[in-house]
């Protein structure tokens, strides 16, 4: 199974390109999952048809489905609700379920409701050859592949300063009850951290696979797009990740553009998607897109 | 005659138990700090995840979210220490008196 993330400016043409993407690669005999995770759903008006959270066939070998962002994090808040009411029973004496009420307005929540989906559908749906996943605009992208980094440099500070603890208190128990104080249970707190350590290193590990992760970047050709274009190329090399290929789309025969491309991202394949008259909406129209330009550029 | 033989019979009973609660008691005062040190430290753990109570930055929600359930103890630790945060000389010169 590989995974293909479709990354960029909003409005740029992410969801056409990856429809696109999808479409020839289930074309060539693959089996596609195309999942939109952006809140701001395209792909039901691309491929013209209902879509929901499970995967609608829309032809051999293509499913196409979008993730309901709002759904994961409202799952999420309730487990964790019910997890904190049988710890805390005297909660409900001062209300602090209705804290749980404006926990879905926390900053952070969203891009976590993000990954929780991305890692349900890769789990689920692993049988596939390529999974792929039309994102959200930059900004929230960034923010959900940064985030199993980011948490792991949090938990491991954590698990290190637990650890202390529970050390200390091995020593206080061993010198109290001698030597059976040894044996002193594990740690609830700190075995939550572990598991955690090793679901975001799980992830952190999936972003960071070259191989079987790619990146598309797509872009316009105009100065801004490309100026952020180069600001999101640097920010997943901090992240330890690189962008293979960049969809040039709405492209009108400016070379000049793609020279500048190939002088500022070296090593990264420019592939050109050429500027349509009409949009490109349904599956006979993305065909028909498709059998304009060179499909093997597309292969793998 | 009886009671006296009763009552030798208990004096070494009584002496290894006095020795037994001098080393009970020096073990005690021997953790007293450690343990003071250990309730700062979940405290301080406390903090660290539940920083944005104080204003303090703390890691992403979600993380603090998996473990707030576990972490009553930390949690009542917290609270106690935001009234005796104002008075910390006296409550270390307690734990050193008492030493």
């Amino acid at each position: 199974m590989k995974v293909i993330f479709f990354i960029g400016k909003g409005g740029v043409g992410k969801s056409t390109s990856s429809a696109i993407f999808a479409y020839n690669l289930a074309k060539a005999g693959n089996t596609v999952l195309l999942d939109s995770i952006d809140p701001a759903h395209n792909l039901h008006d691309i491929f013209s048809t209902k879509l929901g959270v499970v995967p609608k066939n829309v032809m051999d070998g293509l499913s196409v489905m979008e993730t309901n962002l709002d759904q994961w994090v409202k799952k999420y808040l309730q487990e964790t609700e019910k997890e904190f009411k049988e710890v805390y029973k005297y909660q409900e004496a001062f209300n602090l379920h209705k804290y749980f009420r404006t926990l879905k307005y926390s900053p952070g929540l969203e891009e976590y409701a993000v990954l929780l989906a991305l890692q349900d559908t890769i789990e689920k749906y692993s049988d596939r050859d390529y999974i792929i996943f039309d994102t959200p605009p930059t900004a929230l992208t960034l923010k959900f592949l940064a985030l199993p980094s980011v948490s792991l440099l949090w938990l491991m500070e954590l698990v290190k300063f637990r650890q202390m603890i529970l050390d200390k208190k091995e020593i206080v128990t061993k010198i109290k009850e001698g030597k059976k104080g040894a044996e002193v249970e594990k740690d609830p707190v700190l075995n939550r951290i572990e598991d955690l350590i090793r679901v975001y290193q799980k992830l952190a590990d999936l972003f960071a696979d070259s191989i079987d992760t790619k990146i598309i970047l797509v872009m316009n050709p105009d100065k801004l797009s490309l100026s952020e274009s180069r600001d999101i190329t640097a920010q997943l090399m901090d992240l330890k990740m690189t962008v293979p290929y960049i969809i040039l789309n709405k492209f009108e025969g400016d070379e000049s553009i793609c020279k500048t491309l190939e002088n500022d991202f070296i090593g990264t394949e420019v592939i050109r998607f050429k500027k349509n008259d009409s949009e490109i909406i349904g599956l006979d129209r993305i065909e028909e897109y498709s059998l304009s330009f060179d499909l093997n550029q597309l292969q793998d | 005659m009886d009671n006296i033989k009763i009552i030798l019979k208990k004096i070494p009973v009584a002496v290894i138990e006095f020795f037994q609660d001098m080393g009970t008691v020096n073990r005690e005062n021997a953790t007293r700090i450690i343990e003071y040190e250990i309730e700062e430290l979940e405290h301080i753990f406390a903090l660290l995840l539940f920083g944005s109570f104080t204003g303090m930055p703390s890691p992403p929600v979600h993380i603090t979210l998996q473990l707030l359930p576990l972490m009553e103890k930390e949690l009542e630790l917290m609270f106690t220490k935001v009234a005796t945060a104002h008075d910390a000389l006296s409550e270390i010169t307690e734990i050193l008196g008492e030493v």
